[in-house]
Parts: structure tokens; sequence; C-alpha cells
């Protein structure tokens, strides 16, 4: 790494690379994005083009063989995550890596043993953006005893749409792609073991309600990703979560989560206004949310600082990656074998 | 039957009998309660001073053999609903059962299979009354295709049965040991969940393949006597479910979810949605796709269900069908109820029927 700067290389460039991580780099002080690899040699230079950013590779391989660079930014869907992070540490560059982390259990323990093998290098997943407006708050609230024991947690994230039959196969449809990731089950985890802690036992029914879907050359072909899932899950606190997400739910309730304590309640309403109430109360009342203690948007400052050695990794280290995989690993096999799953798998 | 009267007799005399069911039998015409028997000769004495019951027996046997007793409505806790319906059939008295049905499947299909042999007799038990005002317009919905497809549902049941409208829900751990929470008097019935999966049914049909997971929070109370009982009837439960039409279901229940009352249910269709809250869930709001939100649906008086498993029994001796609610009805939902816990206990989805 050059003594005063960091120089990045962009591994895959979609949306969220372009929305978040681009601007997010070019607020770092110190920072140059030095590189791009997209799909194709042509997808690629329309990036440079846009973001001036001076190096195009032809593919990933030749932006990796580049000394001059000291980290990636890797924005593929997660089919490539565990290629592109094991090629990137062996190249001895730090990553950065979109979520969700990988398409198995397999593959995200694969780069959490092979970021073990490299301490030297920062691993890093981006991480669940959903919920940072409150998860301080609610941390807090449970912290200080708010709710008492904690016995019952329940996330729910319906679509508001009716069913679309017959729509285009997206990349989150098709298996091969996305692996065991499923609609936002993943995001909506990530957010929830930071106020309540991790799952021990998971047990699941998903369906696919919408078989088929149009390809790019307007073919049907079948879909194996689940559009309902339900999940009750046991956790390590003791406590017990229901999850519900949905792509079929038209005019449901939205978004929504309750956290049930032995003396208190604590709900997040689809807008995230946070609601508590304890024992002896009459309903739930709004709980203030300063904006100066909330969470926010800085995985690429983070990402930065932790290269340069001034920060730890928090939002997201690998092993709580891994957690996440297993967990939806889990959700997958017990809606196919019909049973629980104990986690850690 | 004498005269066209029907002579009643009331085994256990608890408060949904003596709020409901010898009101609702007073109201029908040729319709007489003739003799009761409760778990001592002095409560039933009491019972019958209270109502104006002329016969006390000491014990339900006794009233069983009574020749002058047509019909009987058993109140008692389920531990003893198989004992007393079999009982009835074979003194060929008609009977009426409390819910829930029994303590498990088996004693459930030995009620259904006792009934076939009596086909003269009319054996029915007490519906879940919650949805009573709403069933009908539900069930025609569905029927006329409001929802297209059927896809999803969820149900939430908070205290326990949904049926409060209170906040003080959090978990009670000085409560006493009630009937409920003790597996020898209940069996595997758990809150207000057979009543709930009874409402679902008449909406879906039956369900097919069960997942649940059930916690016991509240896992040690006190019995009369003061001495502190192990719980091991759940107080916190969260089933998924696969329904014959195809539907997948998410349902909780809990009696320890604190500022938490009542009971929500949507139902999610390829074309529409259907939603019903309470208490008092006398409303039932509706939207398709293309709408901006839910809208009440109009329910015609006519459609609107009340409370009248008396008069239903009594009409049924007299010959109409039994609707609400016969001993088949009974049997699925009392599969569903072994289920949940079966499946609890082993983390393996259960199959219905079983």
């Amino acid at each position: 790494m050059a003594s005063q700067g960091i120089r990045l290389g962009l591994i895959g460039a979609g949306k969220n690379t372009r929305d978040r991580h681009i601007p997010g780099f070019q607020d770092v002080e110190g920072v140059e994005i030095a590189a791009v690899a997209n799909r194709s040699r042509e997808s690629s230079q329309v990036v440079a083009d846009q973001f001036n950013i001076p190096g195009v590779y032809d593919n990933w391989q030749d932006l990796l063989e580049d000394p001059s660079i000291d980290a990636v930014c890797i924005g593929t869907w997660p089919y490539m995550h565990r290629t592109l992070t094991l090629a990137a540490l062996e190249a001895g560059k730090h990553v950065l890596c979109e979520a969700r982390m990988a398409t198995t259990a397999q593959e995200a323990q694969e780069m959490l043993d092979a970021s073990r093998l490299r301490p030297d290098l920062i691993a890093q997943i981006v991480p669940s953006p959903l919920t940072f407006k409150i998860d301080r708050l609610l941390q807090g609230k449970i912290a200080e005893g708010y709710i008492g024991d904690m016995i019952g947690v329940s996330v729910q994230s319906l679509g508001n749409a009716f069913i679309d039959q017959g729509g285009p196969m997206h990349w989150r449809n098709d298996r091969d792609l996305s692996g065991y990731n499923i609609l936002n089950m993943g995001i909506w985890y990530e957010a929830m073991i930071r106020w309540v802690g991790r799952a021990t036992k998971v047990t699941s029914m998903t369906k696919i309600n919408v078989s088929t879907r149009k390809d790019e050359s307007g073919e049907s072909v079948a879909v194996s990703i689940p559009d309902h899932v339900g999940i009750i899950a046991e956790l390590a606190n003791g406590a017990m979560a229901n999850m519900q997400f949905s792509g079929v739910t038209g005019l449901s309730s939205g978004s929504g989560v309750w956290i049930y304590g032995s003396e208190g309640t604590l709900h997040v309403d689809g807008a995230l206004n946070v609601y508590g109430g304890r024992r002896g109360d009459d309903k739930l009342e709004e709980i203030a949310n300063p904006e100066e203690g909330r969470a926010y948007w800085r995985v690429e400052e983070e990402f930065c600082n932790a290269i340069r050695g001034t920060e730890t990794i928090t939002r997201t280290p690998f092993d709580v990656g891994l957690h996440y995989m297993e967990f939806t690993e889990a959700v997958t096999r017990s809606a196919q074998t019909g049973q629980t799953v104990a986690l850690p798998l | 039957m004498e005269n066209g009267i029907i002579r009643v007799g009331l085994i256990g005399a608890g408060a949904n009998t003596r709020l409901r069911h010898i009101p609702g039998l007073r109201e029908q015409e040729g319709v007489e309660i003739v003799a009761v028997a409760n778990r001592s000769r002095a409560s039933g004495e009491a019972v019958a001073a209270e109502y104006e019951i002329p016969t006390v027996y000491d014990n339900w046997m006794e009233l069983m053999e009574a020749d002058d007793i047509d019909a009987v409505c058993v109140g008692t806790w389920p531990y003893m609903h198989r004992t007393l319906v079999l009982s009835a059939l074979e003194n060929d008295k008609h009977v009426l059962t409390e819910a829930r049905m029994a303590m498990d499947a088996q004693e459930a299909h030995e009620m259904l299979d006792a009934s076939r042999q009596f086909p003269h007799l009319v054996t029915q038990i007490v519906p879940a009354p919650s949805t009573l005002q709403v069933d009908r317009t539900i069930q025609d919905l569905i029927a006329d295709g409001y929802l297209g497809q059927l896809l999803a549902l969820k149900l939430r049941v908070s205290d326990g049965h949904g049926r409060a409208d209170r906040a003080d829900t959090f978990m009670n751990t000085d409560g006493p040991l009630h009937w409920r929470h003790n597996r020898l008097l209940s069996g595997y019935n758990i809150m207000g969940m057979g009543i709930w999966y009874e409402t679902l049914m008449r909406y879906l049909g039956p369900a097919t393949k069960v997942m649940a997971m059930t916690r016991v929070f509240t896992n040690q109370r006190k019995d009369e006597n003061g001495v502190l009982q192990g719980v091991t009837v759940p107080d916190h439960v969260s089933v998924i479910c696969e329904f014959a039409a195809g539907v997948q279901a998410d349902l909780s229940w809990s009696t320890v979810t604190g500022l938490q009352a009542g009971a929500e249910l949507m139902i999610f269709g390829s074309d529409g949605t259907i939603k019903v809250e309470g208490p008092p869930f006398d409303k039932v709001s509706v939207g398709k796709n293309g709408d901006k939100e839910l809208k009440d649906h109009p329910i015609a008086d006519d459609k609107r269900g009340k409370w009248q498993v008396e008069e239903d029994f009594i009409n049924s001796i007299r010959g109409a069908p039994v609707t609400l609610t016969p001993f088949d009805v009974g049997v699925q939902y009392m599969e569903f109820t072994e289920a949940v816990t079966r499946s609890s206990q082993t983390g393996q989805m259960v199959y219905l029927p079983l």
C-alpha cells in the first residue's frame, strides 16, 4: 500500500456499487478508485467514464494481478463472492464484499478461513443497513433492562404487492446466482441479531408461488427460490423468534418488529419509529430516537479506517457473515427436510 | 322424550355452562333442564338452587342412569369429555360437549367412532365462537373468488385466546395453576389454539403439514394447596403449517406478550386480501389488486352468525343436521392440536391426518 493513500479496485459495478460505494469511497480522504472490472469491458468502460476511474480491466483476474491496487470492493452477485474474496486475499488485497456474504454456509466458512490466513488484510462484508437508524436505540433499551428477560421476537417483512406471475427472472430468483439467500431474510436476520443475539435452532417452511419466470431471452425458466418464508427460531438467550418474509402478500401490513420481555415490549413500525411500554402502562408510546445517537451508512469509511489500522470492523466482520449464512442455509435445510436444524451447523 | 319435551341433564356446571348453556337452553321451547351433577354434591346443589334445577345427583354415573333424561350437556374440563361422551351414548342420551373436544387425537377418534355406533343420537361440540359474526362473509368471499388463488395466511393471537381488550398481558408468574395450565386436565390443548384452528378450517379446510415450536415461560405455578407445580402446557407457541387448499400459514399464540391483546388474521390471495381483527371480530376488511388500502366490506344482517349452540343442539335432536361443530371436525382440530405438540417435541414436521 502506498503510505499515503489507498488504491481501490472495483470488481462488479452494479447499482449498489454505483449508488453507494463509489460516492462513499470518493468521500474518504486519500482513497483513489483506480480500476474497475465489470462483466464486460464495455460495461466497465461506461462506469469508468461516468466516475472518472482511470483503469479498466478486461476481467477480474487482470485487476487482481495489478500490484498497484491495495484493496478491492466486490459488487457482484453472491455466486462470485467466495471465488473473488479468496483470489483477492491470495493476491494480497484487502476485501470489502457486497452482501449477502455467499451462496452457502460452506462458502462463507471458506471465506472466513481464508481471511484468517491473512490477518494482515482487512476482510469485511457490506452490512445490513435496514435498521441503522434504530439499532443503537434497541440495543440500549434492551441492555438497560427495559424489557426484562427476553421472551419473544417477531419480525415480519411482507411485500405490499400482489403476486406477479410470469415476471422477469431477477438474479434474486436464481439459485445459481443467489444460493440459499431468500428475499430479504438474511438482511433482516443480520439486523435482528444486533439486538437479540443469535439463533440456536431453526424451523421453517417455504413456498414457491411464482414457479416460472422469463429470462433475458424471454424463455420461461423454473424458479427454485421461495417467495414466501415462515421461520420459527430459538435464540441463545432463551427467547423464541418468528419471522415471515413474502413477495405475495398484497396490501399486507408491511414490515415490523416486536420484542417481548417479561417487563416490557418494544415495537418498530414500518417507518422505523420505535414504540415501547412497560408493565403497568396502558399502551405503547413512541420512544424518542435522537439523530445524534443513530448509526448510519459508513461502510466505505470503516473499511478504509480498518486498512489504516484506526478502526476494527464491526459492520460486518466475516464471522458474523458466516453465522447469518448458516442461519440462511438452516432455513432451506429445515424447509427441505421438515426437521428443526440446530445452529451452528 | 315425552310429549316432545327434551329433558337435559348437566354434567359439570362451570362458568360457560352457567353463563351460556343454561340461559341458552332455557330460551328453547320444549326444553327442561332437569338435573345436574357437578364435582361435588354441594357444588351441584348450589347450581341447582341458583338456576332452579329440580334434581341433583351425587355423581355423573347416577345422572347417566336416569331414564327421564334425553340429553346431556358436558361442561367439564377436557380430561372427562371422552369418558362422559361414551357413557352418555351408551345410556342412549344425546350429547353436547364443551370444547375443546378431548385431551388428544386418540380420544377424539374414540368419541367419533362411538357416535357412529349411535346414529340416532346427536353428538355435538360447542363451536369456536369468536368469529361467528364474520364467518359466513369470509366463506362467501373466498367461494366467490374474491381472493383468487389462496396463497398465505398470518394469524397472531395474543392473551392466549385473542379475546381481551386489556393491556396487562405481561407474563404473570404469580398466577394460580389454572386447569388450562394442567396437562392432566387439558391434554394437548394449548391456550386458544384449537378454537382458532377450528375457525381457520371454516375458511380453508384442514391443514396437511405442521411444524411448531413452543415454550413454557411461566414454568411453575401454585396449585390450590399453595404447592408449586411444574407447568408443561406452553404459554408461547409458533406454528407454520400448510393447508390442503395450498395456503402456507404462520400462526402464533401467547399469553406472555405484554401490551398486545386481541387477535389479527390476514388471508392473502393472488387477487385479494382479507383482514379480520378484534375483539369484537365484527368487521371484515378487504382489498383487491389495484386498491391502495384495505376497506370495510359490508356484511348483510342475515349473514351475521351468533351464539346459538343450544338452539342448534335442540334442533338437531329434532332432526336438523349438526353444523357447528360435529365430531368429525373436532377430530380434525384435535389432530392439529396433537401435531403441534408432537412437532415441537420432536423437531419434525408432522403430516395430517395423523
